[in-house]
């Protein structure tokens, strides 16, 4: 009873800081990147669909790697399908 | 686990189908919305189905895990080629001031192999939890 | 600047909630999928707005206010690399419920130390 009271204080003062959070996330918008995409993405990349454009083009490393993590894990699920330890 | 006959049968009609959405959303994902992770997804469910037809099928895993390995280095290469016709790594290898229409190559043949390695890879984790389960 | 973004803010907290109150790894696993679906439910929610279509050049016309696409090709690969884990997770805990015979932390706790 006593860790489910700490766990309800603490998540009180998360959400006392995400509240500061919001008041402020007006100031944090911006649209220069989507300006940029939309007037330069299909002359630059050939691709009408701008996420396409984005994912294949100006964040190629990023969604390349994220192929490797897939691969990873299933590399992981595999070898524990195999070892079967009982007891 | 007995399955219903009419479940067969409609999985048996709607098998080829969604082959072939899968197919059409990873070969225009350049131009409408799709690519090849969603496309992917779908195929994947495309075989899915194939355990209702027949639930007692096996199939190869170490085969898949080696055609996901080898579909891996494929994506990379093509995205090095880059370095050697515009001189950067991980780009469009088509020379810049070519014609767009000329451009979609790369973005067909990437969204192509991103598409096969994201089927592999999670038929690999069904069958994996399939096996588990028997 | 609208409601929906306090919206997300209340998923993480039930989220961890369950993390730090559930006593089984299943509601754990549940849990972290919650976490990563209120990421991107906010980064959806933060470029919405009700007049804009999709960002796709031969769906615009006349107005040219589109969607930004940036956090729509961020969240492809976070939703990817979810369900990997998530996967991942879910063969970890078969092995533990093979090899140890239940899935209780405080069990599990008690049956190392």
């Amino acid at each position: 009873m006593i860790k489910r009271m700490f766990a309800i204080i603490i998540l009180v003062v998360i959400m006392f800081a995400f509240w500061l959070a919001y008041l402020e996330i007006g100031e944090l918008k911006n649209e220069y990147a989507k300006n940029y995409y939309l007037d330069k993405g299909f002359e630059e990349t050939g691709s009408k669909n701008l996420v396409t454009a984005i994912y294949l083009d100006y964040r190629l490393f990023d969604s390349i790697f994220e192929a490797g993590i897939l691969l990873l894990a299933v590399t992981g699920i595999m070898f524990m399908s195999k070892n079967d330890e009982r007891r | 686990m007995r399955i219903s006959l009419i479940l067969v049968c409609i999985s048996r009609l709607l098998y080829p189908f969604i082959l072939l959405f899968g197919f059409y959303i990873i070969l225009n994902g350049d131009k409408s919305p799709g690519g090849g992770f969603q496309g992917g997804v779908i195929l994947a469910t495309a075989f899915f189905i194939t355990y209702f037809i027949d639930p007692k099928k096996i199939i190869n895993l170490k085969l898949l895990v080696k055609i996901e390995k080898y579909l891996f280095a494929l994506i990379l290469i093509v995205a090095c080629i880059s370095y050697f016709t515009n001189g950067e790594f991980f780009t469009n290898f088509i020379p810049v001031d070519s014609p767009i229409e000329n451009k979609r190559i790369f973005l067909i043949l990437l969204n192509f192999f991103i598409g096969l390695k994201v089927t592999t890879g999670l038929i690999a984790v069904f069958s994996a939890f399939i096996e588990e389960g028997r | 600047m609208n409601i929906d973004i306090l919206l997300s803010f209340f998923v993480v907290l039930i989220s961890l909630f369950g993390l730090v109150v559930s006593r089984n790894i299943i509601k754990s696993i549940i849990c972290f999928n919650m976490l990563q679906a209120s990421a991107v439910l906010l980064f959806l929610n933060f470029v919405h707005s009700k007049e804009a279509v999709i960002p796709i050049l031969s769906s615009i016309d006349s107005n040219k206010n589109i969607v930004d696409p940036l956090p729509q090709a961020l969240m492809i690969t976070a939703i990817v690399i979810g369900a990997a884990i998530t996967a991942l997770a879910l063969m970890f805990s078969i092995k533990i419920f093979h090899y140890y015979g239940t899935l209780d932390w405080d069990e599990l706790i008690k049956r190392e130390g």
